[in-house]
Parts: C-alpha cells; sequence; structure tokens
C-alpha cells in the first residue's frame, strides 16, 4: 500500500468524514455515538460542540441519541432547552450552544451500533428532507465504520492510508 | 480533532465480530444512491480512472446513467470527463446540444439531458466523477452545486477508510494505482502546457493520443516525457 511516509491513523478518516458530513447535511456540525457491550461511548465530533454534547449526553445517560438507539428511528428535537418532546431541558445546560439536534440511527446490517447526531446553533423544526438526508447520511457513517473495522490494527495507532 | 481514538477502537472491535464483510463497491454504490434520492435529479452514477488514466464506468442508478457514462469512456468527451481531466465542477444545462462535446451530444440518450459532474479526489488529486442527471433541460441550482462536491468528498473519505484499514480488493488498489499514475499524469500535463501552449484537455488529448497510437499506458507516455523511470507493472489482481 502507501509508504510509510504517507501513514496516518485510521480515527483521522472518521473525524474527516464526520467533518464532511455536516458539510452534506448542511448543518453547523455533528457527532457520533456507538455502542460496544452494551455500553454507550462518545465517540466525538466535527468540532468542539459536537464532542460536548455526546460527551454530555453519554454522562448523563439521556438525549436524543439514547431515544434514538433505543426506538431505532430518527429522533428531531427542536429546541435543546424547550420541554419533552421538543427539546431535553436536562441536557440543555451541558450541551453548550447546541440547540435543534436531529438523532439517526447507525446501522450495521440491521444491528443499531450508534447514532449520528446533526446539530445546528440555532434552534429550528427538521423537515422530512432533512430527516432523510440524515438517514441517508447515517448509512455512509456505517459504511466507513464497517470498512475500518476491518483493519486488525487499533485506529488509534499509525496505519497506513492516503495521506490527508 | 475532536475524536476519542481508544473510544472508537472499543466500538471497532465489537464491530469486527458482526458477520457483514466489509465492501468498497457496496459502500460507494451507497453514496450514489444517497446522492440520486437526495438531490432533484433522476439518476447518478460514478466513474474512476483506469490504470491508462481515462475515466470507466463504475456504477449508476439507472440505465441511463450507465449509458451516458459508458459513451463519455468511450468518446473521452463530455462533462465528467472534463470535471476529472480539469479537477473541477462542470455543469451542463442540455446536454443534447452542448458545443463542448459535439461527439457526446450525437449518441447520449434522449433521457438524459442535464448533467452535473463533481470530481473526486484523493490527497487533493482527481481519480473521479461523482454526476447526477436529469431527464428535463434544467439550470442548476445553486444547493446542487454546492451539495454535490461534499458527496464527491464523502467517497473520498470511504476511499481513504477502505485504504487506512489497507482492504486489498481489485477496486482499491485500482484507486491506488490511478491515484499515483495520475500524479506523474498531472505533471506531463503541465510540461505540455508549459512546453507547447496547450490547454489541461488537450494535453491530456495528446498524451491520450500517443499511448493509443503506441499501444501503451498513458502513464509510460507521460513518465517518457518527464525523463522518469517507467512505473513498474500492475501487481495481478487476487479478486
Amino acid at each position: 500500500m502507501f509508504p510509510p511516509s504517507t501513514r496516518c491513523p485510521g480515527a483521522h478518516v472518521l473525524a474527516s468524514t464526520l467533518a464532511t458530513v455536516a458539510t452534506a447535511a448542511r448543518v453547523d456540525g455533528c457527532g457520533l455515538i456507538l455502542v460496544a457491550n452494551g455500553t454507550p461511548h462518545a465517540i466525538g465530533g466535527s468540532d468542539p460542540d459536537g464532542r460536548l454534547l455526546e460527551r454530555a449526553q453519554v454522562a448523563i445517560g439521556s438525549g436524543p441519541a439514547f431515544r434514538c438507539m433505543v426506538s431505532g428511528g430518527a429522533v428531531p428535537v427542536r429546541d435543546l432547552p424547550a420541554c419533552y418532546p421538543h427539546g431535553h431541558p436536562e441536557l440543555a445546560p451541558s450541551a453548550g450552544r447546541v440547540r435543534a439536534v436531529l438523532s439517526v440511527p447507525v446501522l450495521i446490517g440491521r444491528v443499531v451500533t450508534g447514532s449520528l447526531d446533526l446539530y445546528d446553533l440555532e434552534p429550528h423544526d427538521w423537515p422530512p428532507a432533512r430527516l432523510t438526508a440524515g438517514a441517508e447520511l447515517a448509512e455512509v457513517i456505517g459504511s466507513v465504520l464497517n470498512l475500518l473495522a476491518g483493519t486488525s490494527e487499533p485506529v488509534s495507532s499509525p496505519i497506513s492510508g492516503v495521506p490527508r | 480533532m475532536h475524536l476519542d481514538p481508544e473510544a472508537l477502537d472499543a466500538s471497532l472491535r465489537m464491530l469486527r465480530h458482526t458477520p457483514r464483510e466489509p465492501d468498497l463497491r457496496r459502500a460507494l454504490a451507497k453514496v450514489v444512491t444517497a446522492v440520486n434520492r437526495l438531490f432533484a435529479c433522476d439518476g447518478a452514477g460514478l466513474m474512476f480512472a483506469d490504470a491508462g488514466g481515462a475515466l470507466r464506468y463504475v456504477t449508476a442508478t439507472d440505465e441511463c446513467g450507465r449509458s451516458l457514462e459508458l459513451a463519455q469512456a468511450e468518446l473521452n468527451e463530455g462533462p465528467c470527463v472534463d470535471a476529472y481531466v480539469h479537477d473541477r465542477l462542470v455543469a451542463c444545462g442540455d446536454v443534447t446540444c452542448d458545443t463542448r462535446w459535439p461527439a457526446l451530444t450525437r449518441v447520449v440518450q434522449p433521457e438524459v439531458r442535464a448533467v452535473l459532474g463533481a470530481p473526486v479526489r484523493l490527497s487533493g488529486t482527481p481519480v473521479g466523477c461523482l454526476n447526477l442527471h436529469s431527464a428535463r433541460p434544467r439550470r442548476w441550482e445553486d444547493s446542487d452545486l454546492l451539495g454535490l462536491p461534499a458527496y464527491a468528498e464523502l467517497i473520498e473519505e470511504i476511499i481513504s477508510a477502505a485504504l487506512a484499514a489497507e482492504h486489498t480488493g481489485t477496486l482499491a488498489r485500482q484507486l491506488e494505482r490511478a491515484l499515483h499514475d495520475r500524479a506523474v499524469i498531472e505533471r506531463a500535463i503541465g510540461f505540455l502546457m508549459a512546453d507547447r501552449g496547450l490547454d489541461a484537455k488537450e494535453a491530456f488529448d495528446h498524451l491520450r493520443r500517443q499511448a493509443r497510437n503506441s499501444r501503451r499506458r498513458i502513464v509510460h507516455i507521460a513518465a517518457e516525457l518527464l525523463g522518469e523511470p517507467l512505473p513498474l507493472p500492475q501487481r495481478p489482481s487476487a479478486s
């Protein structure tokens, strides 16, 4: 494959993918939570806001990502500080600047493996077309994870790949 | 990077036990299908450069898109070829009367009118084209012009994931090779533009013609022109 001088961590590929997904979805950012051994892990986000949102949800064990992973369906939230079900007031104080959130399930095969959380810093509704786009992008994230899972090396250590 | 690599490792270890085999071609087709669903169009497709540096059909959502890609590959002209060669977004409101591609207008199916092509890059080097087509003439909107390149970048992310995970399928090897070859071809195009006053398309066509006449690969012609060592033969395919 590529010579040693062009090695890069596989995690960088996912970080870059999340940033590209945010651009494609035309949102301010996105984050990812994945489940391993029944435990949710805040993987991170396209920016610090995304990382904070995912860490907050995992820390308090609540939020649109959890509803999404339990139901297996998309969960649109108009404004986090608003009352449930339009918001998640218990999460809002820990979620920084994030206001509108759309959580869509990430599936590998037919198994819900996590939640892709698209968000904006202004409150708004999520029309059906954006729910469709979110679902398609969650499928792309699933494909990237499936490909990355094929490596025998941990993604946190340098492995060969395309220089970014 | 706003990611926790250790948490990602833990999750990916679990995914390794799922029965679903990683498949680059299926993952790429998923993006093309998503593009078809999300944009107001009648079809979408994907082309990649082959070992000779020419664009080839990879996948399309419909027969019209497939025929459009095959025609461009055969004629070496069209919006997708230009997007790849010039490394920029190419919009066409009605391909049946577009004077940029006279040969294509004669063979394109009547169900294909408007076409939009975005270059797919690896490490900043174009290796293919993601395209949309519409059955009616249309003026592409800003949302299309801004949106399609983002999905072309998603194609790059998927290829990067496959290469990072050292998948060794035929397509991954072909793309890796195309990336290397394209860098040599780009340098030769730059040389011809500076030395002979050609534009990028003319320079690429010159290399392609030379390759056809001598029954050699474009990258060999390019390397010879630059006085560089000839690329090694491609490894035999295992799949």
